[in-house]
């Protein structure tokens, strides 16, 4: 493929031996690069029953098939390998500057396997490629790391990028994950632990090798159309406390088609904390541990206004390639009790995890919590819900004072709630208990906790109710990274417009949200076409919110073959993102996870169902069907959710994992 | 050999920064503040270390570079 550099490097850390490989080049025409190179390499080379934390699981470190193309929106790296938190496949993206240089070092992503005597970095640029000592940088925040880092090994002007982990990933955390560019985070599936267990504090790039597309000046023509387009969109007048208002209407019962370019809007003024405002009264928001309705979080709204954050922003953020920038720069020297001068914008999932879902009513402390985790790399959303999933269990007397180190730790207890956050970056005391996530903690807690703690398959569930949204009824349970709102929703479907690149995506149409709810071969479907275009996106490097704006105006498939000098069709590509879940599937499957046992709780689901707002007495009571569904529609068993042989075969995987890298 | 610097035309820029990465001198930076309403980072290049390659200007999706400064 034109657009890849068409080697990866492989790293033993144990031995220290490095090697840069080539892939066939059917493997990028199957499954393209990112996600899909990296569910084919771990699928061959992780065995089965490989410790997560131990020298046979490998981390993947890997770059998009459009990277560095001049494609925009495509400037997102992937990381991949064996997940701790679940125990199957794990995968998370970020985006920043880090992706374009790890082609630019001359190879499209980087594994490591075995596990480093000491802490070790890897240093990479156009020639030199080793493994360095890292001991001067282990122990420090990701944020500072990554800094002194840059400075250490910068060599004239060219500026190194680094991928870097802090305390959490260092103290072996399963909610930990890996960073750069001053706090993005690919943060889901605790793979910053597995790069700890493997002593592994950074990757510092360096190269500065071109990156090539087969039809350059097309690729430039795509490019400056969306770019024009996203340019010149308005932004709307609105202030953010009409925000609410937006959420009345997005929380009626229906669900509807809509341009992406709506959503693109808003983000890019607010960036994603425009949808707290909307989140708690359309029910999209889990409130009060995903038992609570807007009467539950009163004054949320005006305290999560996002003007409030727009007014203390410097600069936008945007990562490479990108025309949005719904990212930003604070200036935070003002926040009371906070110790850094600046942070990210923060996410709405982690305004909404750190707030309206512990009862927390402080966006000041949001700021401050923000910043401690982003340069501990641990992930918001999981240790968000893990606090809530704590606070719970204090409420209801599970927990005490002795257990909590003497904390109170009470609904929107704002004090509390960041002294905590400072113990399970640390592991200390109390701390300790949470470090990996709710769905361990349950088990070392017990006494009937676990029905507390909102996870799928040991992942925690994020900031978007799934009876408000029903996609994400299948997409939680049945993703092989379970518990992910970013790999589809039906708010997404509804602004993708895929029934226009694929065959059999249906078109979305105007209809009650409770269809979403029913298990029915359109929804299955569309669930279905959804996730595997998410996988192809993935393939390329792409973002979410470029996928958001739909199929349109971010034209990934006319973008591939100006790449790649393919002339293939959206089939085509949507049987690519159907190899690389089905190659994820199977990983699962060699991993001794059971598909059929990957449940959501009942509150997800409407067991018990919330007694106000906008989802009172909302029930999903067909999920089972519904994911079953979505497996038929995959090529998978509908009872245990394994791919049949018969689709392992049509879509060439055998043939694929006996391929070899070489040299 | 110097030639001429590049010259950002912001109105069609959309501060991707795609000529950051593409610069083989690392000579531009987004640093230029207050352009738009909406704080983007606009383009700026540091005419020291520029050789005036152009390849700034091949790189940019947008049409925004043109290379007409004074070295
Ligand atoms: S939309 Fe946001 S997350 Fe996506 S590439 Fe742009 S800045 Fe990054
Ligand atoms: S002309 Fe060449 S050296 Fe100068 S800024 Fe552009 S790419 Fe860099
Ligand atoms: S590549 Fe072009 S559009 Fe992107 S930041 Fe540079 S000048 Fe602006």
């Amino acid at each position: 493929m034109v657009s890849c550099m068409g080697s990866i490097l492989e790293v033993d850390l144990t031995s220290g031996e490095i090697k840069k490989t080539k892939v066939p080049d059917e493997i990028y025409y199957n499954v393209l690069s990112g996600k899909g190179l990296g569910a084919w390499y771990c699928l061959k080379n992780i065995p089965a029953g490989a410790d997560p934390l131990g020298p046979d699981n490998i981390l993947g470190i890997t770059s998009g098939a459009l990277t560095g193309t001049g494609a925009l929106f495509c400037g997102r790296w992937t990381v991949v390998g064996k997940s701790p938190l679940t125990g199957g496949w794990g995968d998370s993206n970020c985006g920043g500057m880090f992706a374009p240089a790890i082609k630019q070092c001359g190879v499209d992503a980087i594994f490591f396997r075995g596990v480093s005597e000491k802490p070790v970095y890897l240093y990479m640029d156009n020639r030199t490629c080793e493994l360095r000592d890292a001991s001067a940088y282990w122990g420090l925040d990701a944020t500072e790391a990554e800094k002194r880092l840059t400075e250490d090994s910068q060599k004239g002007k060219k500026l190194p990028r680094v991928a870097v982990i802090g305390q959490a990933g260092e103290n072996r955390s399963c909610i930990a994950g890996i960073c750069n560019d001053g706090g993005r985070i690919a943060a889901r599936s605790g793979l910053g632990g597995v790069m700890g267990s493997k002593r592994l504090k950074a990757v510092v790039l360096a190269g500065s090798l071109p990156i090539r597309s087969a039809q350059p000046e097309r690729v430039k023509e795509l490019s400056s159309v969306m770019g024009r387009k996203i340019k010149r969109m308005l932004v709307p007048p609105v202030s953010g406390a009409m925000l609410p208002m937006v959420g009345r209407m997005m929380g009626l019962p229906v669900s509807f088609p809509m341009d992406g370019a709506m959503s693109g809007m808003l983000l890019k003024k607010w960036g994603t904390p425009m949808n707290q405002a909307l989140a708690v009264v359309s029910g999209d928001a889990p409130l009060k541990n995903w038992s609570g309705g807007p009467k539950d979080v009163p004054g949320a709204n005006k305290e999560f206004n996002p003007d409030k954050i727009l007014a203390m922003e410097t600069a936008k953020y945007h990562c490479y390639s990108c025309p949005m920038g719904c990212g930003g720069m604070l200036d935070t020297g003002k926040v009371p009790g906070m110790e850094y001068d600046e942070t990210h914008k923060p996410e709405y999932e982690t305004m909404n995890q750190f707030g309206p879902l512990l009862v927390n009513n402080s966006l000041d402390s949001i700021f401050i919590i923000n910043e401690l985790l982003n340069r501990a790399g641990m992930d918001t959303i999981s240790a968000g819900a893990t606090v809530a999933f704590a606070i719970e269990c204090f409420e209801v007397g599970i927990l005490t004072k002795a257990d909590t180190d003497g904390l109170e730790l009470t609904w929107g207890n704002t004090q509390a709630i960041i002294a905590l956050v400072k113990k399970m970056i640390a592991r200390e005391g109390f701390g300790d208990v949470l470090a990996d996530g709710s769905r361990i903690a349950a088990r070392r807690i017990g006494k009937g906790s676990e029905r507390l703690a909102m996870q799928v398959g040991g992942s925690e569930l994020p900031a978007h109710d799934s009876k408000n949204d029903g996609h994400l009824v299948t997409h939680y349970a049945a993703e092989p990274a379970p518990g992910k709102h970013t790999v589809a929703m039906d708010l997404m479907y509804n602004a993708m417009s895929l029934c226009d690149i694929c065959s059999w995506a249906p078109p979305a149409k105007l209809r009650n949200k409770k269809e979403n709810l029913e298990p029915t071969e359109t929804v299955a479907l569309a669930t279905a076409a959804n996730a595997c275009y998410t996988m192809m996106m993935d393939g390329a490097g792409g973002c979410y919110y470029g996928e958001m704006m739909g199929v349109h105006t971010f034209k990934l498939i006319e973008y591939l073959n100006a790449a790649a000098g393919w002339g293939r069709s959206g089939d085509d590509y949507m049987e690519i993102g159907k190899r690389v879940q089905t190659m994820r599937q199977l990983f699962n499957v060699k991993q001794g996870i059971d598909p059929a046992s990957v449940k959501l709780p009942g509150r997800a689901l409407g067991y018990p169902s919330l007694r106000s707002g906008p989802l009172k007495g909302v029930k999903a009571p067909y999920a089972k069907e519904q994911v079953s569904l979505h497996w038929k529609v995959m090529g998978w068993d509908g009872e245990t959710g394994v791919p049949a042989p018969e689709t392992v075969e049509a879509l060439g995987i055998n043939a694929l994992l006996e391929m070899e890298v070489g040299a | 050999m110097k030639g001429k610097l590049p010259v950002f035309d912001f109105e069609p820029c959309v501060s991707c920064s795609v000529c950051v990465l593409a610069c083989p001198f690392s000579c531009i930076t987004l640093s230029v503040n207050g352009v738009d309403a909406l704080k983007n980072l606009y383009p700026k290049v540091d005419a020291s270390g520029c050789t005036g390659c152009g390849i700034c200007e091949k790189a940019c999706p947008m049409g925004a570079i043109r290379m007409d400064g004074n070295a």
